[in-house]
């Protein structure tokens, strides 16, 4: 077979030499068609499941779009200098989808949804109160969601109540502002469950590696295709009934790993949406001003410079100050971010909103900076070590770089320290680097939440290691307060600490540039950040 | 004489399997060596917990201990089930039919650009012995023996994509715009032809000139030299110069008589070259993003993905040990008087 | 012995040998004292100046945080000559000690090694060498036990071979007659006999060690940064490539290309010299 398939190749290249066909110059089918919208993407989705084991961001361009989920949010739109036409999620106002209405009880401890009529998976099964209990069921059981699902105070399957074939009843034992956010979020996506439940084994009784290669949903999307780690294409489902869709072209998705590779494709018009491009190919093309550029940030997506509070030197609140003053934000702003984001530094000196995040007092003063370390008993610096991850090297290498330029002038002796993706996540557990790069965003807009996530308890997350009882105690205040007026004096408290703690110094909320086609409409902006194509049109 | 070919195959293939099962102890244990943790890593959930990570180690199997994790392995691996990729959400082995085909025809295009340049320069070299195409030669292997790939290859994309425009745009096995027919066998070429498909057959071509060429620079200079050199030893011995004594022609005694002698040696190295392409082309692959097994291999190792790297390590094992055995019999094919090892 | 007229005529004989071999002096003469003589701090950053074009002020140009490339290519010479350095004497030293002392001994011991070298000839070597650069971290330490570790099967084999065809000489026999033993045979009268394909397989391993740093660093796993490193700066700059920035990749690719070109060049001439039958 093998000697068979190597004659076969070597008469087709032969062939090919003898007609002269070599650098054939590009042809008109490259360009654009409308009836097929064209991403091109760094990474590979991993799988269909919306919660499932591992699941990467890039799969969530799959997952969100091919299912459905009860509510979802509404979009509001932009207008930022190179955001027009654009829109983003709205965190206010949740919109109903699978769900044709939903009502919260006045005591708040129950919402019921009406399911919508005649809406059908893309098998043209109708949803049915039995799936999305199955559904909800499911997220609260699975590994990938159950603890995002608690946190609007859904853990017990006993509170999805199916009142009829169309109506389904959450109850929660107490009011939670955060269940019907949580509803939106991608984990309790709608499964179509009479499916699923044949795929069911006894080890596997939600039928995890069935849905991690396939698609059981009703989502305005169906998987058209696949090939794993190459690309996959979305058709529109015709018979979608939960909300307003435009998009009546196909999706073709790609995988482009090269940064270079997808900006010569967005330059040359031969692609309508292209991500993951570094901030100076965007910066630059803006320049060049013949591609349009989307720039929007996450509100609550972050860049940090994280310090472990819980190992010496940086136990030192003077110490932390004092990296904070000596960071050169506006240069690494501006050289390596390229401006590219909303800064979070230069902010004024004191607290005067709950709005969080919000830009720290922090600018860079060497001498000031200096001063801190001499009192804090460091008169000649210290040595550490500045990771950062392997895989994430673009924006994070240059601000190690002048990070290290920047404390070695006030006697802090650094070395850079790079990370393989595989092994950053073991050591941020463990909490074992001294000083490093983080990124993260929270999917719920509230403050409280933000500061649980990030300013306290022992996960991952809380990057700077900070264990300040104050604030344990406050965040766990702010949970059920109803008071606004109480909950924003929590808050500006919470930001208050953050701010003179500096427990980690946030850089900046970076855009997610996305180069789109000129026939390109209705871009949305979704909290996960990935795509949500239901709104896209293109001319 | 074929039952022997048979038995020496047969002994060889046994001889083989002691090595490839060192091979993959060796993958086994210098993964599970690596600092990173899978089920963390791949504890990806926002509020992701002790529990979690707990739960999803429990999953991987990588509670057990590394003896027993091996035995299973094992045992997975001769019902044929190579695992599953974490990165790509598929099995191993679809991963592998997929990207295997990509990466055997990219190799076997640049191994053809390479033979096609050095084995007639070799042989032309070797005839005008220190002549202006000698030393051409000479100078053309040693720099391109030189050539890093990946930088041969930045330097194509700059002339002949960015600078000229040219060439087919550095990204993948198909065009733009294009959503690439099923595949049949993997092989872009073959499945086009199949279908008779010459637009696009042309387009996969195109696809493959720029990376093929930046893979064949490094095998240049090993097949040129040892082209020349075996060439020069022919056409020095005593039976090339009895030929020309008996009044030949000098075009039928290279051809007839210096050239068969002379690919002995180029065959073990033309054996070498092509396996190298096929298990080396990590390179390529992530500069043209080639969807191959060599960057698979690479981005799976990055991210603490078991499973796929074992299989990568042993495929590319096996087709070492198949080749050099196919080198060893063509040899034997070739020239009578060479023993086949045993 | 070869006397310094010897040295001459042979070197009139092979001028290109002689120009590689005068080539590489000036290139470990840059490396020795390149850092010290360099126009500017090839660390420091100068972001007024990014991405400069070459110009009379930054003869290579600047890289994306405006430092000096040319300094950064003179001063990365030295950190890549030592990793070639010392990763290919370590193969070198280890895998012909090991080869020659098998190679004599025979036996069970022999058969072992034997079996582990063709494991790791079986693997394929440039994955091996990430999964260890992987397993040791990223410094230069493992980035040179790497690039030693997958050179060794090649003098393994190459010095088993010559002390094989050597072990029933006659100058070994009259070195045993004469009292010597096992280590002493080896290590006195074997290893420096065995010795010429040896220095060939050093000077051509020490272009591939530097290729093979390169590679690592292209696919992400080279030295720390800020370091200059050849094929770090190739890796960096790759991406500027298609912005049109052409000076980050293109320098550091020509000198880590004229340094391989040179040692392979020598061991070309090497070779040539040693055994005058395959002289080209």
């Amino acid at each position: 077979m093998r000697r068979r398939e190597f004659l076969g190749s070597g008469i087709a290249f032969g062939g090919a030499a003898a007609l002269g066909i070599a650098f054939q110059p590009r042809l008109a089918l490259a360009q654009s068609q409308t009836g097929v919208i064209r991403v091109l993407a760094e990474g590979p989705p991993n799988t269909f499941d919306p919660a499932g084991t591992g699941y990467n961001i890039p799969s969530v361009n799959i997952t969100w779009n091919v299912y459905d989920r009860l509510v979802t949010f509404g979009q509001k739109p932009l207008t930022g200098p190179d955001q027009q036409g654009a829109f983003i999620y709205d965190y206010d106002n949740i919109v109903p989808q699978a769900a044709e209405s939903y009502k919260v009880a006045p005591d708040g401890k129950s919402i019921t949804f009406n399911l919508r009529k005649g809406a059908t998976f893309h098998d043209g099964t109708p949803v049915t109160a039995a799936d999305v209990k199955w559904s909800l069921d499911r997220a609260i059981n699975v590994t990938t969601a159950k603890n995002q699902m608690g946190t609007g105070s859904m853990k017990d399957a006993k509170q999805f109540i199916v009142v009829d074939d169309m109506t389904i009843r959450v109850e929660t034992d107490l009011a939670d502002r955060f269940t019907v956010p949580n509803l939106a979020l991608l984990f309790p996506a709608i499964f179509n469950s009479k499916v699923c439940m044949q795929h069911t084994t006894a080890s596997d009784p939600w039928a995890q590696e069935w849905l991690k290669t396939n698609v059981a949903g009703g989502g305005p999307f169906k998987l058209a295709s696949y090939q794993a780690g190459q690309q996959f294409v979305l058709e529109p489902f015709a018979n979608w009934k939960n909300g307003p869709s435009k998009s009546t072209a196909k999706i073709l998705y790609q995988i482009v790993p090269q940064a270079a590779s997808r900006r010569i494709a967005a330059e040359r018009g031969e692609a309508d949406l292209v991500r993951d491009l570094p901030g100076r190919d965007i910066a630059a093309m803006i320049a060049e001003g013949k591609v349009k550029v989307l720039g929007i940030a996450n509100p609550s997506t972050v860049t940090y410079i994280a310090m472990n509070n819980g190992i010496a030197p940086f136990d030192n609140l003077k110490v932390r100050q004092a990296v904070a003053y000596s960071v050169p934000y506006q240069a690494m702003f501006d050289a390596v971010l390229y401006k590219r984001g909303n800064p979070m530094f230069g902010g004024p000196a004191k607290v005067t909103s709950p709005e969080w995040p919000s830009p720290l007092p922090y600018t860079q003063d060497l001498t000031k900076a200096k001063a801190l370390l001499t009192e804090a008993g460091f008169p000649s610096g210290f040595e550490t070590t500045f990771s950062i991850d392997a895989d994430d090297v673009t924006v994070s290498e240059p601000v190690a770089i002048l990070m290290q330029e920047a404390l070695g002038k006030i006697g802090i002796k650094v070395t850079i320290n790079k990370i393989p993706a595989g092994q950053m996540g073991t050591l941020l557990t463990e909490k074992k680097l001294p000083l490093f790069i983080a990124n993260a965003g929270a999917w719920l807009r509230s403050p409280d939440y933000f500061f649980r996530i990030f300013y306290q308890g022992d996960t991952r997350w809380n990057f700077g290691s900070y264990a300040n009882p104050e604030m344990v105690k406050i965040v766990a205040d702010a949970r059920w307060e109803t008071d606004p007026a109480k909950y924003n004096a929590l808050v500006m408290r919470m930001i208050e600490l953050a701010r003179t703690e500096v427990p980690v110094i946030p850089l900046w909320s970076a855009f997610q540039d996305t180069v789109v086609s000129k026939g390109m409409h209705g871009y949305t902006y979704m909290f996960h950040r990935s795509l949500e194509l239901r709104h896209l049109t293109k001319s | 004489m074929r039952t022997s070919l048979l038995k020496v195959i047969l002994l060889r293939l046994w001889s083989a399997i002691p090595v490839l099962f060192g091979v993959l102890v060796v993958t086994f244990v210098l993964i599970r060596a690596l600092p990173g943790d899978p089920a963390i890593h791949y504890a990806t959930s926002p509020n992701a917990g002790p529990e979690e990570i707990e739960q999803i180690r429990r999953q991987f199997g990588l509670d057990r201990s590394v003896i027993e994790q091996f035995v299973i392995y094992l045992r997975e691996l001769f019902r044929g089930n190579f695992g599953n990729s974490m990165v790509t959400g598929q099995t191993v082995l679809s991963d592998f039919a997929t990207r295997l085909p990509a990466t055997i025809e990219l190799a076997m295009m640049a191994f053809f650009f390479a033979i096609v340049l050095s084995l007639p320069a070799g042989i032309m070299a070797a005839i005008w012995r220190n002549s202006w195409f000698d030393q051409l030669c000479r100078v053309v292997s040693s720099v391109a023996a030189a050539m890093p790939v990946f930088f041969f290859g930045l330097l194509l994309v700059y002339v002949f994509y960015f600078k000229l425009g040219v060439a087919s745009e550095p990204i993948g096995r198909w065009p733009s715009m294009i959503i690439p027919p099923a595949p049949i066998t993997g092989f872009a070429t073959i499945d086009t032809l199949m279908t008779g498909d010459w637009e696009l057959f042309r387009m996969a071509v195109a696809k493959m000139i720029m990376p093929a060429a930046s893979m064949a620079i490094f095998a240049i200079a090993p097949l040129l030299r040892m082209m020349r050199g075996s060439m020069i030893d022919a056409l020095d011995s005593d039976y090339v110069l009895a030929a020309r004594a008996f009044g030949l022609s000098r075009i039928r005694v290279i051809l007839r008589y210096a050239l068969p002698n002379a690919m002995l040696p180029v065959l073990a190295t033309m054996g070498m070259v092509l396996s190298t392409m096929l298990g080396a082309n990590i390179m390529i692959e992530k500069l043209f993003s080639w969807p191959g097994i060599g960057a698979y291999a690479v981005n799976s190792l990055i991210a603490v993905d078991y499973a796929p790297v074992q299989a990568f390590v042993l495929i590319v094992a096996s087709l070492f040990v198949a080749m050099t055995l196919v080198i060893d019999i063509l040899s034997a094919a070739v020239d009578p008087r060479y023993k086949l090892k045993r | 012995m070869i006397s310094i007229a010897n040295i001459r005529f042979i070197l009139r004989r092979n001028f290109v040998t002689g120009i590689a071999a005068v080539l590489i002096v000036v290139l470990m003469i840059v490396a020795l004292i390149g850092p010290y003589v360099v126009p500017h701090d090839p660390l420091t950053t100068n972001l007024r100046e990014v991405l400069r074009p070459p110009s009379s002020a930054f003869w290579f140009g600047t890289d994306h945080l405006g430092r000096d490339i040319f300094s950064r290519v003179i001063v990365a010479a030295r950190l890549d000559f030592a990793i070639a350095i010392v990763a290919v004497s370590l193969s070198a030293a280890v895998g012909v000690s090991i080869g020659a002392f098998c190679g004599y001994v025979g036996g069970r011991i022999d058969r072992a090694m034997s079996r582990i070298v063709d494991v790791m000839m079986a693997f394929p070597l440039f994955v091996a060498a990430m999964a260890l650069v992987a397993v040791f971290g990223n410094s230069v330490e493992s980035i040179v036990l790497a690039t030693a570790i997958i050179n060794l099967p090649f003098y393994f084999r190459l010095m088993r071979a010559e002390i094989n065809a050597r072990r029933e000489a006659g100058y070994v026999e009259a070195a045993i007659i004469n009292g010597n033993n096992t280590r002493q045979v080896i290590f006195q009268f074997l290893i420096p006999n065995s010795m010429p394909p040896v220095v060939v397989q050093i000077s051509l391993n020490l272009g591939w060690a530097i290729l093979n740093t390169a590679g690592l660093a292209f696919i992400g796993l080279g030295v720390a940064p800020p370091t200059p490193e050849w094929g770090i700066m190739i890796q960096e700059g790759a991406a500027m490539m298609v912005s049109g920035q052409w000076w980050v990749v293109v320098f550091p690719g020509l000198a880590l290309v004229l340094a391989v070109f040179c040692f392979s060049l020598l061991g070309d001439g090497i070779r040539d010299i040693m055994d005058p039958r395959r002289r080209s």
